[in-house]
């Protein structure tokens, strides 16, 4: 018989035995996607390291009353509320008044998008108060992200919100271990709310009948756990996968902890049109009432 | 030393990344070999870890912080890498006879290593990621929990279960002297 070393120690020869080096293609490769791959907006603070049990239930109570307070704010305002809630903040946009959208800052005023950001429409007509701005109408060439979202506010500050549109035709059954778990889903606004309810990795969303732009919708509210993204597949919270190809980097996709995505999903002419309306904890009160506004003022053109 | 050119690139400076990649691109290689024991494989692995870091390094809240992230990030690139390839990785391997002109330290010494890479490619994806944050990178059990996003006890766990997996393996290798005969092709 062999006398035989520590089996700890051999473990750690063992490990230590094998390659050390990245290639320099691999850096080359690297650079080449970085180059045009933008990095993610960070929008609001980020979790708090280590958060005991009595903080995170805060949080979480925090940020029911956070969706309860849109939700009641946003009701009337779709028709589904007391009769004779009037709108406060925006009037009634005209169409034959609105502007094209144009990408920057935005002057308060009635405004169309009719680009490549609008899914599933021709036209959509909205109207803006002070301090919003418009994303650019389409990614720079060669870019792998998301087309950029077609108005946002303060997403440098603490808090901030943007509203996007989405072609959905699959979700992911798993928003963190996302990786091949996409499914297919139906055609309807039903459709996507049913499988939003079903997704795992974080509470299940809830969805009530409310209308958009006068057509019959689907809102869902889902709410990014609080938890690090990076163990997550591709180090993000996945909601669902782009349309065409890279479908992966393409999708929607969520970092913030305790972030807010309102998915409306409308029935319009046979096709679903999605917008998401999306907030982060610390987002003014002023604020979601003026994303409610927005909304409540669409008006789509099949 | 990587705190100025993480800040940096988190204000999207593409060269300070460039800079930073070069600086911890070879520890995450030698990681990911570690854990997925194929070099191409590992690669893929540190490429897409690198490239979601980017992307995503504006969540980074502190830039001290870097490396554990991006290990982190690494060692989720190498779990999607073995889920991707795992249809057609299994099993491959084939026993060929040992050259016998070799004396029995220098044979037990290759055989042991061989037993070892065999038993280790037998480990969980999960478990071998314990393995290489404790014994290759040298850290505390409570720091791999952390660098793996995991419980203290499930870290602890995984250990206790890889390593016995591998003495296991060297024990058995020993009460089987017509094995030592073989080696991995």
């Amino acid at each position: 018989m062999t006398a035989r070393r520590d089996p700890d120690q051999f473990i750690n020869a063992y490990l230590e035995d094998g390659l050390t080096e990245l290639p320099d293609r691999a850096y080359d490769a690297v650079r080449s996607e970085i180059d045009h791959t933008r990095q993610r907006v960070v929008i609001g603070p980020w979790r708090v390291p280590y958060m005991n049990n009595y903080a995170r239930y805060g949080i979480a109570a925090a940020a029911i009353v956070l969706v309860a307070a849109v939700g009641i704010n946003l009701w009337p305002k779709l028709g589904i509320g007391a009769p004779g809630a009037t709108p406060t903040l925006s009037p009634t946009p005209s169409p034959l008044a609105a502007v094209p959208l144009t990408e920057g800052a935005l002057a308060p005023g009635t405004y169309y998008a009719d680009d490549t950001r609008l899914k599933n429409v021709t036209r959509m007509t909205f109207t803006v108060p002070t301090g919003w701005a418009a994303g650019p109408p389409q990614p720079p060439q060669g870019s792998l992200n998301q087309t950029p979202a077609i108005l946002y506010k303060d997403v440098a500050e603490p808090g901030g919100l943007w509203l996007d549109t989405w072609l959905v035709d699959a979700i992911y059954a798993d928003v963190c271990h996302w990786r091949g778990t996409d499914t297919p889903i139906g055609p309807t606004a039903a459709d996507l709310a049913t499988a939003l309810a079903a997704q795992t990795g974080r509470e299940p969303s809830t969805a009530s009948d409310v209308t958009l732009g006068g057509y019959p919708a689907k809102r869902i509210v889902t709410v990014t756990p609080d938890q690090d993204p990076a163990f997550c597949d591709g180090g993000s919270f996945f909601t669902w996968p782009g349309v065409g190809p890279n479908t992966e980097l393409t999708g929607m996709g969520a970092n913030v902890a305790n972030q807010i995505d309102v998915v409306y999903a409308a029935d319009v002419a046979g096709k679903r049109l999605v917008i998401v309306a999306s907030h982060v904890l610390g987002t003014s009160e002023q604020d979601l009432a003026e994303l409610n506004d927005i909304i409540a003022s669409i008006e789509i053109e099949p | 030393m990587h705190q100025a050119l993480v800040d940096q690139a988190k204000r999207g400076d593409r060269e300070a990344f460039d800079a930073l990649a070069r600086m911890v691109g070879d520890r995450c290689m030698a990681i990911a070999f570690r854990i997925l024991r194929d070099a191409d494989r590992a690669e893929d692995a540190v490429q897409a870890a690198l490239i979601v870091a980017w992307r995503e390094l504006r969540t980074l809240r502190d830039s001290d912080r870097f490396e554990p992230w991006l290990h982190r990030i690494l060692t989720n690139e190498c779990y999607a890498e073995a889920r991707r390839r795992s249809r057609w990785s299994t099993a491959n391997v084939r026993l060929l006879p040992m050259p016998g002109n070799r004396d029995s330290a220098e044979i037990s010494a290759v055989n042991d290593r061989d037993q070892l890479d065999r038993a280790f490619r037998r480990l969980t994806i999960e478990q071998r990621s314990v393995l290489v944050f404790h014994h290759y990178v040298g850290l505390p059990l409570p720091e791999v929990a952390d660098r793996l996003g995991i419980p203290l006890g499930t870290a602890k766990s995984r250990l206790f279960h890889a390593t016995s997996a591998l003495r296991a393996s060297l024990d058995a290798d020993a009460r089987s002297p017509s094995t030592s005969q073989e080696r991995l092709a």
